[in-house]
């Protein structure tokens, strides 16, 4: 999954887990960027007594690069609060929730937003946003009778066109997780499979792994000029200034102990990184388990230390052995040993001006995983889950939107397709440009919205309990 | 009973160390606070928990954790105590 429990230690640390990030020029709201962090992945809806939550002991923060040296210029930091209503019950809700400060609902969570403007030498924060409100969880009928009111009133505003929403939401990356990790099956190509001299399989269509689970949302729609160096907000493609690179992280205090008098844990000590986000399936599917736990703890701007497993992608190696004959060409791209630079380009450094016509989001030599969004390229009238390779600049590797079909285009890069960028002599295997896992935004149970914050209203538990 | 190696015997010391000391060593800890760090006033003064966590006797090298800082002292002689103490 796109980085859902992508390597051990986070595996066990749900509320502290990035599962997916987006990074876009907002369709509908002009001159505005939006960006949306996951946590907390894997959401059955049907979580009673204790529904899910954010933790109030991590710092979860969206950062911004906008000068190419892999370090935040921007951050925006989120701190979460639980509040109890009503201590003599053992239920979430004593009735409908009908409105966001419902007394009926007995245990909310508000957060805090502040911004932190990084200079050479210092930083500034400021708090943009104090006290505000989470939604309750999509409970069932009875109990958030009027959901996509109660979350539209979860969504504030800060002021000068800048807003926020932090809750639950349906989990909108659709990826065939049950298939791809039984060895690299990809349904539509079942029948292509070496199968390991077991039963031969046979193509099907893919099944959608998180259709029915939720997650929790952080997301912030901001002016473009509120993240670019120097305010740039202009049309210039070519321009290095419209070009941001964005990552999300969560921190941990260092120090957890259990204190026997209070009967609670108490945290101290200065914060540390567990989790981070950039591209999507970096690692989860490039980087090597031994090191998964590492790469959480570093940061962008270290990330030429893992740059061998994004030139030498060990998937890239795999395919032609898992689907023999299929892939020559690129069976012959990794026996001449040749590093991937093309994927160096599409995921550490953005691709420079040339490489496709009119395009370009580039930061420099600096490797570093971040989503890379240029800024001056509008949203596409017609938009393509595929993205860049499907022609649409405006769609991932340029951010990621919500729908975007990353499973696919990442498959189809390590492939190969992208090599053919760099190395006009390389061919692509037929099959390459094809690959998929079988799944697009239609093997989602709930639509996507068209507005802020985007992703859909979270299932419900009475009528999605676990599947 | 199980005899412990001197390396296992040391983790969990430095376990029992780290778990059980909030609130002891602020009291103990006033003599090197005193002399070295310079957090004391702020930490103690705000009523917040310290936890050390003894990262080796010998060296005297200890890590201590209070609201978001990390103070790292080096004090031989008061990590003998806190090894001593927590016999």
């Amino acid at each position: 999954m796109s980085s859902h429990r992508e390597a051990p230690e986070i595996s066990q640390d749900p509320v502290a887990d990035s599962a997916d990030l987006y990074a876009f020029v907002s369709p509908d709201v002009a001159n505005t960027v939006t960006l949306i962090a996951n946590y907390v992945p894997l959401q059955s809806p049907a979580a009673g007594p204790n529904f899910w939550e954010f933790g109030e002991d991590v710092l979860y923060e969206i950062n911004i690069d906008n000068d190419g040296d892999g370090q935040p210029n921007v951050t925006y930091q989120f701190r979460f609060k639980t509040e109890l209503g009503n201590n003599n019950t053992f239920l979430y809700n004593t009735g409908p929730i009908e409105s966001i400060d419902s007394k009926n609902w007995n245990r909310k969570q508000f957060y805090d937003v502040t911004k932190v403007v990084h200079g050479n030498n210092q930083a500034s924060a400021q708090t943009i946003g104090k006290h505000l409100a989470s939604p309750p969880c999509n409970i069932g009928p009875l109990s958030t009778p009027n959901y996509n009111g109660l979350a539209q009133q979860a969504v504030h505003d800060l002021g000068g066109g800048r807003k926020v929403f932090a809750g639950q939401r349906s989990d909108g990356f659709y990826v065939d997780l049950g298939a791809i990790f039984d060895l690299g099956r990809l349904r539509p190509f079942d029948a292509a499979h070496n199968n390991f001299g077991l039963a031969k399989l046979v193509n099907s269509g893919g099944v959608n792994a998180t259709k029915d689970l939720n997650v929790h949302t952080i997301a912030l729609q901001v002016p473009i000029s509120d993240l670019t160096r120097g305010g740039y907000n202009a049309k210039d493609v070519n321009n290095p200034a419209a070009v941001i690179g964005v990552w999300t992280a969560a921190s941990r205090q260092q120090v957890k102990l259990w204190d026997d008098v209070k009967r609670k844990h108490e945290y101290s000590g200065p914060w540390n990184q567990v989790s981070r986000l950039g591209n999507p399936l970096v690692n989860e599917v490039l980087i090597p388990m031994s090191r998964k736990d590492e790469w959480n703890r570093s940061q962008p701007s270290e990330d030429k230390n893992f740059a061998q497993f994004v030139t030498k992608p060990e998937l890239a190696g795999l395919l032609p052995v898992l689907y023999p004959g299929a892939f020559p060409n690129l069976d012959a791209l990794n026996k001449a040993n040749k590093s991937r630079d093309d994927l160096a380009a599409v995921l550490l450094t953005g691709l420079p001006s040339g490489v496709v016509n009119g395009f370009q989001n580039n930061t420099g030599h600096v490797q570093a995983d971040m989503l890379r969004l240029n800024t001056a390229i509008p949203p596409s009238a017609k938009p393509n889950i595929l993205g860049l390779v499907g022609g649409d600049p405006a769609g991932f590797p340029n951010g990621r939107r919500v729908y975007d079909d990353v499973v696919s285009v990442e498959l189809r890069a390590i492939a190969g397709v992208t090599f053919a960028l760099i190395d006009k002599n390389f061919k692509p295997d037929a099959v390459a440009g094809q690959l998929t896992d079988g799944l697009t935004p239609a093997n989602l149970n709930i639509p996507f919205m068209p507005h802020f914050p985007y992703l859909g209203i979270p299932h419900d538990g009475f009528d999605d309990p676990a599947k | 009973m199980t005899s412990l190696s001197p390396v296992s015997r040391r983790r969990l010391l430095r376990g029992a160390l780290a778990v059980g000391a909030a609130g002891v060593v602020g009291g103990v800890a006033v003599e090197a606070f005193t002399t070295g760090a310079s957090a004391q006033t702020t930490s103690q003064a705000s009523g917040e928990p310290v936890v050390a966590h003894v990262r080796d006797v010998a060296s005297g090298d200890i890590d201590l954790f209070v609201g978001e800082r990390l103070v790292r002292i080096k004090d031989p002689q008061l990590a003998a105590r806190l090894a001593q103490a927590a016999r």
